[in-house]
């Protein structure tokens, strides 16, 4: 091998994005996941003959809103197009989706890593609203040795974004900055569940290698598609194994296809799906069912005055809060993160103090017990509370811990949980000085030893006082009242 | 540049059409005169009207997003050939074989 790569990685990405509207983009059937089969469908989304799509007004409004928020140009005349292709999750036999007139054009999104640090500007071709398709549960344990498919309609004509970028990214770590970065802005605008393992958000990534000798355009590289990867973390394994793969293809000197790839999570590897070339020629033309799209100029600006504060306008502002750049860029993920913060913080009063609870503790039980801080049992006032408790010396750090568990299971205050807990802890001097002169009493050789220079035998007595007292001492009072009275017992008052 | 009989296998293929050698010859001729058409429509000088954005010129009207009844579930299926646990059961797919292959290439 010689040294160095002699090629580019180029990478665009494709993602899907489900809007959570009330109703399906061209009917009034329910729009939800989770329903029994085929009992949200009617004769529109069924494709059954005669019936007539009516465009929702909420999914363009939120696709619209969408396009805004990441830096595109709304359109203020867009189409819809038929695209047709054969497969029994598609009842029509063609896609309501856009072609050569998106809603939106023309954004960009600003990547950070995960210390917080702005790494480059990704342009976003394109985003078109489009209807999605129904379900298949294949009957057998692979499609390939499937006997047949059950066709569950439920999500035919549910309203999709299709947000393409431009062939910018370099690294499946530059994708997974790019996803995060894609469903933090989404998730403030509250407009999808963006949940990956549900499929309400998925993502295509599109990989090729340029030679470094290559002068011709991006386009006429072979570009290899690896399609429905249902994790951040799997578009990036993904992209790296691809890397691996053409890189492997180019060195032997062989050329790269052009193709669809599957990938399969168990072994991290992509597999081509060998479907026919005629497969991409879907034959678009203008949706006959459906008028022009027209917004007005009026419209469209007040969805763009009416955008809320957007993740790198929280960012600025936490990061000028002291919170640590790398704590920032957890919560500035999740917009009910950010507001639990600002709630705590502006009760409490310290924002880095109720970063830090957040991130280590608070987020071990949301994990452990499928909860959001959308639904937190613990309301951030309550966090402050507890806070306070540490300051006051109520509460050791660790027994603040047990505490937060504690109100978060049971949804109790933090005094109540204290109570519960029977944990306060002993910060009264003239509570511990009695037992402190009853240790060193009884250890004369642990005394004689910290009195000849072993530091450490202070620990030794330290753990007896906080035996006695259940663990319930102020380790660090135990600690100073230990020094004070052996020092008094060394220089005794005349 | 006209339409051969190969272009019309193709299409009716994508369209999951069955043609017979007859109607294949007979499309030809009738697609190679749409094709005609469209050429002559090209010849004329377009370069002052504007584009027409969409055969309808109305623009398109929009429903508020409350949900309305769905079919009942039975219904649904009843016109369908098998159906299993109300759903529609289509045989086996065989168009987009994910049998696996090439590992490291």
């Amino acid at each position: 091998m010689t040294a160095g790569p002699r090629y580019e990685v180029i990478i665009g990405l494709e993602v899907h994005v489900e809007l959570k509207t009330r109703t399906k983009l061209f009917c009034g059937c329910e729009n939800r996941f989770g329903a029994p089969p085929n009992t949200l469908t009617c004769p529109v989304c069924l494709g059954l003959p005669g019936v007539l799509p009516v465009l929702n007004r909420e999914a363009v409004a939120m696709a619209a809103r969408a396009g805004l928020a990441l830096g595109c140009t709304v359109r203020e005349h867009s189409r819809f197009d038929r695209k047709q292709y054969f497969y029994p999750d598609l009842p029509k036999g063609y896609q309501i989706s856009q072609y050569d007139h998106p809603l939106c054009e023309h954004g960009q999104l600003r990547l950070y890593d995960g210390q917080g640090q702005y790494r480059k500007t990704v342009r976003i071709r394109r985003i078109h609203l489009e209807e999605d398709a129904g379900k298949l549960n294949h009957l057998g344990e692979r499609l390939s040795d499937a006997t047949g498919s059950l066709v569950d309609l439920n999500r035919a004509g549910v309203p999709l974004i299709e947000i393409v970028s431009e062939p910018d990214l370099r690294s499946g770590e530059e994708a997974r900055w790019y996803l995060n970065a894609l469903r933090a802005t989404l998730a403030y605008l509250d407009v999808s569940d963006l949940r990956m393992e549900e499929g309400s958000m998925r993502c295509d990534a599109n990989i090729s290698l340029r030679p470094l000798d290559f002068t011709g355009s991006l386009a006429d590289l072979p570009r290899v598609e690896v399609k429905n990867l249902n994790s951040v973390r799997n578009v990036e394994r993904a992209i790296e194994y691809e890397v691996r793969r053409q890189a492997a293809q180019l060195s032997q000197g062989l050329g790269i296809e052009r193709e669809t790839r599957g990938f399969d999570d168990a072994s991290g590897r992509t597999y081509s799906q060998r479907s026919k070339e005629e497969a991409h020629d879907y034959r678009y033309f203008p949706e006959p069912d459906l008028p022009p799209l027209v917004l007005t100029t009026e419209q469209i600006t007040a969805w763009r005055d009416s955008l809320p504060s957007l993740p790198d306008a929280v960012r600025e502002d936490l990061t000028a809060a002291g919170i640590d750049p790398r704590t920032v860029e957890v919560v500035v993920q999740d917009p009910a993160a950010v507001a639990y913060l600002w709630a705590a913080a502006q009760d409490y009063g310290r924002a880095e103090a109720v970063a830090n609870w957040m991130l280590a503790d608070l987020a071990r039980l949301l994990n452990a017990h499928r909860r959001s801080y959308r639904d937190c049992p613990v309301p951030p006032a309550e966090l402050a509370n507890l806070l306070r408790l540490i300051d006051r010396g109520t509460l050791s750090g660790r027994m603040a811990k047990e505490v937060l568990e504690v109100m978060f299971v049971k949804g109790v205050t933090a005094e109540a949980a204290v109570a519960q807990l029977g944990v306060s802890q002993i910060s009264d001097v003239d509570h511990l000085r009695p037992v402190v002169e009853a240790v060193i009493a009884e250890q004369p050789k642990v005394v004689a030893d910290w009195r000849a220079g072993k530091e450490k035998a202070i620990g030794f007595l330290v753990g007896q006082v906080m035996k006695r007292t259940a663990g319930q001492a102020n380790p660090e009072l135990v600690n100073r009242l230990l020094r004070e009275v052996l020092a008094r017992q060394a220089h005794p008052l005349p | 540049m006209g339409f051969s009989e190969a272009d019309v296998y193709y299409v009716a293929r994508l369209a999951r059409l069955a043609v017979s050698r007859e109607e294949v010859a007979r499309l030809v001729g009738d697609l190679n005169r749409v094709l005609d058409y469209v050429a002559k429509l090209q010849s004329l000088p377009t370069e002052t009207v504007a584009p027409t954005f969409h055969g309808v010129e109305r623009a398109s009207a929009m429903r508020e997003d409350v949900p309305e009844p769905s079919l009942q579930p039975a219904a649904v299926v009843a016109e369908a050939p098998a159906a299993r646990d109300g759903m529609f059961v289509v045989p086996r797919i065989l168009e987009d074989d994910t049998g696996r292959e090439g590992g490291e290439g």
